[in-house]
């Protein structure tokens, strides 16, 4: 056997166990969830081929699609969170005593538990004695309570907002990294050549970050439009149509027991997110 | 091996489960039981992740309202034959009717309980009241949530209006139909039936009930009551013990009263049952099992724990219920026994019942939040419910 080869079948042992794993937990019930969209199936029956019968009852389906542009809404967390991550990166990135301490508390966020945050910012929204509705009426910044969870739009924005809070720290740790890449000397010889901060940060900085703005817009986007457990947590009791795509998928398989329907609105959404990946990846190479 | 599942019982109840079960295993040569204790939240996601796999269990304890979901689809085994008439007799037979759907018997009635009012009696003397006025009726609670918030700026109580199915109980208890005798059309958008949903609607609009009331389920109850956000709570007697354990304060200032009920007087039977599951390997023994879970001496044992009710008429004539020993749960455990005679399931089986349900939900977050009003809402809702009703016949 050639060293060539015995590389070759080296990489493919090591590659083998993940490979394996992946087959039997995702591609093998990817193919199941496209199989079941054809079917009607409850679990507790047998399967019945139906035929695309659910994609076109997808088609007529307001609630899907209130849903599906909730999920659209939401990507405004995107955004949202290269700004405000961007910033804190810059901000704690600067050489200042104890800022270690900063990154450590807005990392804080990511580490605990979903269900703790969903509760403990529950309380602040709470509508009649919350915090927030507190603050608005005591500073006078509204004439009257909000109801930040039970009123459509609002309550969506008050769950992105829990998003945003929740990233902060994980993408600004992401770019992070990408500052502290950045060659010193560069900074050095723009501020040579006459450049102040601002004009540091958009023609060194920001070229060099391009590639993990791009990273961020797309792993921030996917977990947007997959978003399940601060919806869950913080609406779980308003219609579908306050809700984003995936509570909605949750709902129909589990509490209505149309797997079948469930696996066409999974497929129509495996293809969105598809969609969005590959936008962004061909918008930032360009 | 018979495996069996129950809902949230861990760790609380695990001597006398265990204490059961070890009984069993003793009295009945290799036989093995292997218990699984499941979230309530996670009892129908469990369960159907359980029968796609084809691995379910062989005895499973199923809330009642689970039951034609499952019944419906044949995933439970029929009763029928495998449980003799003179056992069939040691139950309540309003109890043991829930289990029935369709004609036929798939369940068997366990612990019960009925609603009872738990009161704040420092918070009711703060606002002016004393213990005879605390409300009986629908119409009188809801004059007292309005009494109470102007005397005090706070909620007299938090109730589920847009959540589970307490507010379809409330038109059920107040004599309004929710269903036409052939289980095809749907009745709550009867005039009086608007006429009833309108008070509680407006009651919400004016701000005399928390906002959560148009979220939160029936928990929220319990922890606004825990903290001394509000006066009473309509409740199983069984919760009593939370209240002791969580807030001793709160619960030494607590007293009970019978249910609030409608026009009509009657109030709901909740019903815990064991179901055997159709593809069980061993039917027989899962029906002995449950049999023997469910039997009088096992369901006294089980009350004298909690203050749950037996389904055994047995039971019931022990003595235990009739005597209060001056504790306050067990002047619970009287109140709701005697309830017992009144009460029954007040919403029929339906199959798809989260559905008809959520469906139902949605008309009166709508309503309440004025986007529609009472009628268009009940309508909308009731419109909705014939035609899931009609695909669920098919």
């Amino acid at each position: 056997m050639n060293a060539r080869l015995r590389r070759t079948l080296l990489a493919y042992a090591f590659l083998a166990p993940p490979g394996v794993l992946l087959a039997a937990f995702v591609f093998y019930p990817a193919v199941q969830v496209f199989i079941l969209s054809l079917q009607r199936y409850s679990v507790l029956e047998p399967a019945k081929f139906t035929g695309l019968a659910n994609y076109l009852r997808l088609l007529h389906d307001a609630t899907f699609w209130k849903a599906l542009l909730n999920s659209l809404i939401y990507l405004i967390v995107t955004p949202t969170l290269i700004l405000l991550s961007l910033c804190l990166a810059l901000l704690t990135s600067t050489p200042i005593r104890g800022i270690k301490s900063f990154r450590v508390l807005y990392f804080i966020p990511v580490i605990t538990p979903t269900v703790v945050v969903g509760i403990a910012w529950k309380w602040l929204y709470n509508e009649d004695v919350g915090l927030l509705n507190y603050l608005i009426m005591t500073l006078k910044l509204s004439p009257q309570k909000r109801y930040w969870l039970s009123t459509y739009p609002l309550n969506l924005f008050s769950v992105m907002a829990v998003t945003v809070w929740k990233g902060l720290g994980y993408y600004m740790v992401i770019f992070l990294a990408g500052l502290l890449a950045i060659p010193r000397e560069l900074e050095e010889a723009a501020a040579l050549d006459g450049a102040g901060p601002v004009g540091r940060f958009f023609h060194v900085k920001l070229p060099l970050l391009k590639p993990t703005v791009a990273l961020v817009a797309l792993v921030s986007s996917i977990a947007a439009l997959k978003v399940f457990d601060e919806v869950y947590i913080l609406i779980a009791g308003m219609p579908a149509g306050h809700k984003t795509i995936v509570p909605y998928l949750y709902a129909t398989a589990f509490e209505h027991f149309e797997m079948g329907y469930a696996s066409a609105v999974s497929v129509v959404t495996f293809f969105i997110l598809l969609f969005f990946s590959y936008l962004h990846v061909k918008v930032w190479r360009e | 091996v018979l495996e069996f599942w129950t809902l949230q019982l861990r760790p609380t109840f695990d001597d006398y489960v265990l204490g059961l079960l070890q009984e069993y295993e003793q009295s009945h040569r290799g036989v093995r039981i292997r218990w699984v204790d499941v979230p309530y939240d996670m009892g129908t996601p469990k369960l159907l992740s359980a029968l796609a796999s084809h691995h379910p269990p062989d005895v499973v304890n199923l809330f009642s309202d689970q039951l034609p979901e499952f019944a419906s689809r044949n995933a439970l085994a029929v009763l029928d034959a495998l449980v003799e008439e003179k056992v069939r007799a040691r139950y309540l037979e309003q109890a043991w009717r829930r289990g029935v759907f369709r004609g036929r018997t798939f369940a068997i009635p366990w612990y019960l309980s009925t609603d009872v009012t738990i009161y704040n009696r420092q918070l009711l003397a703060d606002a002016g009241f004393d213990s005879t006025e605390v409300p009986r009726t629908t119409e009188a609670l809801l004059q007292f949530a309005r009494t109470y918030r102007e005397r005090t700026r706070k909620f007299a109580f938090f109730f589920p209006l847009a959540r589970e199915d307490y507010f379809l109980q409330m038109l059920a208890s107040e004599g309004v139909a929710i269903l036409s005798q052939e289980g095809t059309h749907a009745l709550f958008n009867s005039p009086r039936g608007v006429e009833v949903a309108d008070q509680w609607i407006t009651l919400f609009r004016h701000g005399y009930l928390p906002r959560e009331a148009l979220t939160e389920t029936h928990r929220i109850a319990i922890e606004q009551y825990q903290s001394g956000q509000v006066a009473l709570f309509v409740s199983g007697p069984q919760f009593l013990k939370l209240i002791q354990e969580n807030a001793p304060s709160v619960y030494a200032q607590t007293d009970v009263a019978p249910a609030i009920t409608g026009k009509t007087g009657k109030l709901n039977l909740a019903v815990m049952q064991l179901a055997v599951l159709g593809a069980s390997a061993h039917r027989r023994e899962a029906v002995d099992f449950a049999l023997f879970v469910t039997n009088p001496k096992n369901q006294l044992k089980f009350c004298q724990i909690v203050a749950i009710l037996p389904s055994t008429r047995e039971t019931l004539r022990d003595p235990f219920f009739e005597r209060p020993d001056g504790t306050l749960e067990a002047k619970a455990r009287s109140v709701a026994a005697q309830q017992l005679r009144v009460a029954e399931p007040l919403l029929p089986h339906l199959p798809n019942f989260v559905k008809l349900r959520q469906i139902f939900q949605e008309a009166i977050q709508e309503a309440c939040l004025g986007k529609r009003t009472t009628k268009e809402a009940l309508d909308e809702a009731a419109r909705q419910w014939n035609q899931t009703l009609a695909a669920s016949a098919r």
